[in-house]
């Protein structure tokens, strides 16, 4: 026997215990509203934080490809899915002299297959350092020194040795700098100069990759990025690009990303809907539930009254057991919503097929707590009514109907 | 501490539909600490709800309850269950006891339902001791036989030293036995200065109490005992 006070605390905890199938029960409805907000949080905030990192990270206005090949340069920046395509290299050098453009820089894609590194192929993109002005802002922050012959940045998703090497086409290469992630396939990318490209194009040759054969590297490109003068409308860029010469594909990359977001809004709208009206469904049940179970308890709450209990204290009674409830419900959901989500983050983000940047800790945390404090508002909230009830003065009369 | 208890032209009236009807009428009373009276009626005779009158559960249409000559009647729920938590001992009809909660936490509960400073642990033994049922300390409430159960809610009503007990149906249920034994020890409580108010329909209880009144239709009258 404990000679420790007897709180309403402990009240409530000794009547929670006393129905173990019903509390069960209800702590798993709450667990399931945190378990649906923790992911639905985490993954709006994904989506929207892989969203800002694509738009940082494409830092051009226009990227001209061949024509046909949109669908590829955005496989592989929004979803990694490696791809080639080429056209010649004085594209670049025509759009130079275009009115309305500021800059070009060119890149070169290549695919490998199934190297030692990576589970997936791996997309190469070779970039001019002379001229670039999409990547090199990017590896600055994690690589100051010059990209030199040989050497490659890798995307967050690629990992070297320990000797911080990586092996393509049965040659070694030194890793010299690792990129921050930014939740698009641009994280399975491998950079590297032109000359590094041109290079790792004839290692691929020697391999037998065919569909390389009729490719000249040196004077060759896949894309060329293109930023605006000042003062120029891109539409209209766009239309003297078309004109300059035939069979370029001009892609407006805020369009790019206009596209994404919106397939993104519709489904975060989805996820916000879905919580919303899941939210309601509990909070309804919780209401009906705390209410039944008032009803069976009115021998109880009429003893509490006739001993001295006031209708506040009843009513914090019931408001403490459903907090209880709502408290361990919560915590177990956010708990087993956070193991899922953040372990299957990267599988999460390949399905959806847009970019996907999970929060930093901090983010995690804050959308943890604010999923926690929405279910144990649903306790006060689901047992307002019953509490309510149960602070009325005569009801010691309603309860003695029910004897 | 004994008490003076006065209860004047006491009256409620509750409405069905259209229909008003008096569940008490008028009732006049008094009662001081040491005197054990009953109020014997039938079921729906309004002796309960003139038990949950006084106990300031229920407010009146009209009338007056008198404690040491002040109102009773108190409009604010708090007061008035600080009140009946400190001055009254109610017990309930029937199996009250809660069955979460031991017998020696089921008899302590009272005193943590206001603010009180302390410990009653040493009362609470001292109290299951002098009715006999000082072993049943650790045991829940459904382990309990009928006359036992009754005790522990007369030790819980007694553990905050209340001036008045308020009794609904003490002994229903209960064999000859346990219904003396019931009414033994409610004649020393009394003794010992508590005034005890019992309410039942159970005549074999008449011969203990030094009054008795009957209530027929909410009307209180004298019944000689």
């Amino acid at each position: 026997m404990s000679n420790k006070p007897l709180t309403i605390w402990q009240l409530a905890v000794a009547n929670i215990k006393r129905k173990p199938l019903r509390t069960a029960g209800l702590i798993i409805i709450v667990a399931l509203v945190a378990f649906v907000l923790f992911a639905g949080g985490i993954l709006s905030v994904s989506l929207k934080n892989g969203l800002e990192s694509m738009k940082e990270r494409l830092g051009a206005d226009l990227l001209v490809v061949p024509v046909g090949y949109d669908e590829g340069v955005e496989g592989i920046i929004v979803k990694g899915e490696p791809a080639y395509f080429y056209f010649d290299k004085s594209v670049e050098t025509e759009l130079e002299k275009v009115e309305g453009v500021k800059s070009v820089s060119s890149q070169f894609y290549l695919t490998s297959l199934n190297q030692d590194c990576c589970s997936v192929p791996v997309q190469f993109i070779g970039f001019d350092p002379e001229t670039d002005f999409s990547i090199q802002p990017w590896i600055s922050e994690v690589y100051s020194k010059d990209i030199k012959d040989g050497e490659l940045i890798i995307g967050s998703d690629i990992t070297a040795d320990e000797n911080n090497r990586l092996k393509f086409f049965g040659e070694e290469y030194t890793v010299a700098a690792k990129l921050e992630e930014t939740g698009t396939g641009l994280d399975q990318a491998v950079y590297a100069n032109m000359n590094t490209l041109v290079h790792l194009f004839g290692a691929a040759k020697e391999k037998g990759l065919t569909f390389i054969d009729t490719i000249d590297p040196e004077s060759s490109v896949s894309s060329v990025l293109v930023r605006l003068e000042d003062g120029y409308d891109l539409d209209e860029v766009t239309h003297n690009i078309r004109a300059s010469s035939d069979g370029l594909q001009v892609i407006k990359t805020k369009s790019m990303v206009t596209g994404i977001a919106d397939d993104l809004d519709g489904l975060v709208s989805v996820i916000y809907v879905f919580a919303a009206l899941f939210l309601v469904v509990v909070l309804i049940m919780l209401v009906i539930v705390f209410s039944v179970t008032a009803n069976e308890r009115k021998k109880e709450f009429a003893t509490l009254r006739a001993l001295g209990a006031s209708g506040k204290k009843l009513a914090r009674l019931v408001i403490t057991e459903a907090l209880l409830i709502c408290g361990i419900g919560g915590s177990a959901g956010t708990i087993v919503s956070a193991v899922i989500v953040l372990s299957f983050s990267t599988y999460i983000g390949d399905r959806l097929g847009l970019p996907y940047l999970q929060p930093g800790i901090a983010g995690v945390f804050g959308i943890a707590l604010l999923a926690l404090a929405v279910s144990l508002g649903l306790g006060p909230l689901g047992s307002a009514y019953t509490a309510g009830r149960l602070n009325r003065r005569e009801v010691y009369l309603t309860m003695r109907e029910g004897e | 501490m004994t008490v003076h208890l006065e209860i004047k032209n006491l009256r409620k009236d509750y409405k069905r539909g259209e229909t008003v009807f008096s569940a008490v009428k008028d009732v006049n009373l008094e009662v001081n600490g040491g005197d054990f009276i009953s109020v014997v009626g039938h079921s729906g005779s309004g002796k309960s709800t003139l038990l949950n009158l006084i106990a300031g559960l229920l407010l009146p249409t009209s009338g007056e309850i008198l404690l040491d000559g002040e109102s009773a009647i108190i409009s604010s729920d708090d007061k008035a269950s600080r009140l009946r938590n400190t001055v009254i001992g109610h017990i309930p009809q029937g199996q009250s006891l809660l069955s979460n909660l031991t017998v020696f936490d089921n008899v302590r509960l009272p005193f943590y339902l206001s603010e009180r400073e302390g410990d009653p642990s040493a009362q609470v033994h001292e109290l299951l001791t002098g009715l006999g049922i000082g072993s049943l300390a650790g045991s829940y409430p459904n382990s309990l036989s009928g006359g036992e159960a009754r005790r522990v809610a007369i030790a819980r009503a007694l553990i905050n030293k209340p001036a008045i007990l308020l009794a609904d149906e003490p002994t229903s249920d209960l064999d000859a036995e346990n219904t003396d034994e019931i009414m033994l020890l409610f004649k020393r409580i009394a003794k010992e200065g508590t005034a005890v108010i019992m309410v039942t329909h159970d005549q074999r209880t008449l011969n203990a109490v030094d009054r008795s009144y009957t209530m027929e239709d909410g009307v209180l009258s004298n019944h000689s005992v």
